[in-house]
């Protein structure tokens, strides 16, 4: 016999039970009373029998009570004969109310029940779209579902996705698990199967109740929604990626031809000349055309160090080693690597006193500030002044590189730290991708990084970075 | 006396831009293509300094340089074009005397070379760094910018002299913490950065463009 044929008899021999309780109560409270009041306490049996137990056994308790009213209440008392016609007409609207109450709340209690389980339900979809909607990457949520799903129903669930073994993962369980039960519901897209759901479990079906059985179809439902979602989006973005190497490659390819073959023909033109024997032999012409050739390799060389950033932090590839530093030395750093290209402007460093160390990986920030200083160098006129300045606000250490040249055009400001992007009409030269490294840095180090224009003039790039909480140095005794 | 030098360098454009450098000014060189051959070079030409490229063909710079400080301790110079700090610890860690990246320049190069000579033939015997206005007396213990006496603490001088007695030199961030702290100051690089601060303040002109005390990113400090 199943388990659940067996329970329903209990129910039925529980209620025998009830209304043999509710029989003898009556005989107690009977010489009280009078048999027409014992009625009531039938009643009120029914009602909450009723109250807790389904239909059956209610309609069952009912029909049970009338007969136990009438056999062993009603004169002729131990007969079903009933001798007065009212008590006739008073049984049979007894049993006519014990039927329709006990049938209303028992119908009532299944709504309310069907409600609760309505309402579980729908918490439980609830939960998972929110686990779904929260979640970084389908990994966060997939796991989250699996040990919902292993609380609702126990055993144990797995969530198997197509990547080409998705559909043999169910004969997979069913290898592992040999002694139990693998359930498993199809988790659909919009189109095709992205995956399948399965819960591993000790005896029977857990999906035997329609309602499990429903509300597992949904979650499957939902869940091949969400990751039809994400690996569209991870199409998009591989797309994306795939289309901006393409224009990197193009641009490399583009900018090899300018950025590379300029310096390279400065190079190749001053050194034939120094070769040439007819070139004057004077110290003043070596010495121009040497200065050309040594500004000329520096210049190529901070190209080739660009690309190879940009490929490297484009890849991922570049590790982060942030350590405690001091801006005066990353600064000092910057304008001796910059010497030759800040020999036609004025650089004033104005760092606040006592400014705290800052943790930074300092060859990638040295990097960064550079390329803003470069940047500024390169776009202000010959003889302007350069300010290099850092100050402390609200907990984050302010960096500001200013020039007096033209300024940014307001409809360049947004998009200066793009990848790629130039703004219109500067001087040829430039990959457009200085900037763009800068802000990858910056970002690196939690820091923002933004452009504005000085109101007398000229344009400021502002970083800002989350000053931590800086080491100290060992106390030492002072002398010596 | 000439200075012998040896360049181990599989690049043939820059051993010979080494070479016609070199005896211009009045240094006796020998090439060596192959780590093989630079080794074997080394015993039998007996070089003062031994200029070493990381990419040869035949075996690893690295190994070379392990190989030769097993029984020599001729300063070697590594050319290197891997920017990385850790490459560049790891070339001072297994013996090497300075570095330098490719591309560089000649003054640096010679200047480099010219420090890591000095040391070779006599090390410890240099009792007055002087550069600039600076000035560090080490056997009396004073340390002067434009005559001026400057008043020290105990650690900044400590510090001030290893790096004199290393002058032009790199010296690397873990030999200054230990030296200077002992072994349980392992990591705390940023002791360096607070009295390399301090030591700037009170012998550089201007703290911001240091000329005498220059940071080597990630590998270390050099006193010019």
């Amino acid at each position: 016999m199943n388990h659940n044929g067996f329970a329903r008899l209990i129910r039925y021999w529980w209620t025998l039970w009830g209304v043999i309780g509710l029989t003898v109560l009556s005989a107690l409270v009977d010489p009280f009373l009078g048999y027409r009041s014992v009625g009531f306490i039938f009643l009120l049996g029914v009602l909450a029998i009723g109250s807790i137990a389904p239909l059956g056994p209610v309609l069952f308790a009912a029909i049970l009570s009338t007969i136990g009213w009438n056999f062993f209440f009603i004169p002729p008392r131990f007969t079903i004969a009933i001798s007065q016609p009212e008590d006739l007409i008073m049984c049979l609207s007894f049993f006519v109310v014990a039927v329709c109450t006990g049938a209303l709340t028992a119908r009532s209690k299944r709504h309310q029940q069907l409600a609760e389980e309505r309402e579980e339900r729908t918490m439980f979809l609830y939960d998972v779209l929110q686990d779904i909607s929260v979640a970084a990457r389908p990994e966060e949520y997939i796991s989250r579902i699996e040990w919902r799903i292993k609380e609702l129903l126990g055993g144990k669930c797995f969530i198997l996705l197509n990547d080409g073994q998705g559909k043999t993962a169910n004969h997979d369980l069913s290898a592992k698990y040999p002694n139990q039960k693998v359930t498993s519901l199809d988790v659909k897209g919009r189109n095709e199967s992205v995956g399948v759901l399965a819960i591993v479990t000790d005896d029977e079906n857990p999906l035997a109740r329609p309602e499990a059985q429903t509300l597992l179809e949904s979650v499957a439902h939902q869940l091949g929604l969400a990751l039809e979602r994400s690996h569209i989006e991870q199409k998009l973005r591989e797309s994306e990626r795939l289309q901006e190497s393409e224009h990197l490659h193009q641009t490399l390819l583009n900018s090899i031809s300018h950025e590379l073959r300029t310096p390279l023909t400065t190079i190749m033109g001053s050194a034939t000349a120094l070769e040439d024997d007819s070139s004057p032999d004077t110290r003043e012409f070596r010495k121009a055309l040497a200065t050309e050739l040594s500004q000329a390799s520096d210049r190529l060389n901070r190209v080739i160090g660009n690309l190879l950033d940009m490929s490297r932090l484009s890849s991922g590839a570049l590790a982060i080693h942030k350590e405690w530093h001091d801006l005066h030395d990353l600064v000092g750093v910057v304008l001796n690597g910059l010497q030759n290209n800040l020999k036609n402007h004025r650089v004033t460093v104005r760092l606040a006193d006592n400014l705290p160390l800052l943790e930074i990986d300092f060859r990638l920030f040295e990097h960064a500030l550079a390329n803003v200083v470069l940047n500024a160098a390169t776009y202000s006129p010959r003889g302007t002044e350069i300010e290099i300045s850092a100050t402390i606000e609200k907990q984050n250490m302010v960096i500001g590189v200013m020039d007096f040249g033209p300024g940014i055009p307001a409809d360049s400001m947004e998009k200066i730290f793009e990848k790629f992007y130039r703004v219109p009409g500067t001087p040829p030269g430039g990959t457009g991708l200085g900037l763009s490294i800068v802000k990858s840095i910056i970002e690196f180090h939690k820091g923002q990084i933004a452009a504005s224009n000085r109101p007398n003039g000229g344009a400021r790039i502002t970083i800002h970075l989350p000053l931590g909480l800086p080491p100290k140095a060992p106390v030492e005794n002072r002398h010596g | 006396m000439d200075s012998k030098i040896l360049v181990i360098d599989d690049e043939d454009t820059i051993r010979r831009m080494l070479r016609i450098n070199f005896e211009s000014r009045g240094y006796k060189v020998s090439e060596a293509s192959t780590a093989r051959e630079g080794l074997n070079k080394t015993a039998s030409f007996q070089p003062h300094l031994v200029i070493l490229d990381l990419n040869l063909p035949d075996k690893n710079g690295f190994e070379v340089l392990k190989t030769l400080r097993e029984w020599t301790t001729v300063p070697i110079l590594v050319l290197t074009v891997d920017d990385s700090e850790q490459s560049k610890v790891t070339l001072l860690e297994a013996g090497a005397d300075d570095y330098i990246t490719k591309p560089f320049s000649i003054p640096e190069l010679m200047a480099r070379i010219k420090v890591s000579l000095r040391h070779q033939l006599n090390e410890g015997a240099m009792p007055v760094f002087v550069s600039g206005d600076l000035k560090i007396d080490l056997a009396s213990r004073i340390v002067t910018v434009a005559d001026q006496p400057v008043k020290l603490t105990s650690t900044e001088y400590e510090f001030v002299k290893i790096l004199a007695k290393n002058a032009g030199k790199v010296v690397a961030q873990e030999f200054l913490l230990t030296e200077i702290w002992g072994k349980h100051a392992h990591g705390n690089n940023h002791y360096l950065r607070i009295y390399v601060g301090q030591l700037r303040k009170k012998l550089e002109q201007d703290p911001s463009s240091p000329k005498h005390i220059i940071t080597e990113p990630g590998v270390g400090y050099r006193l010019l």
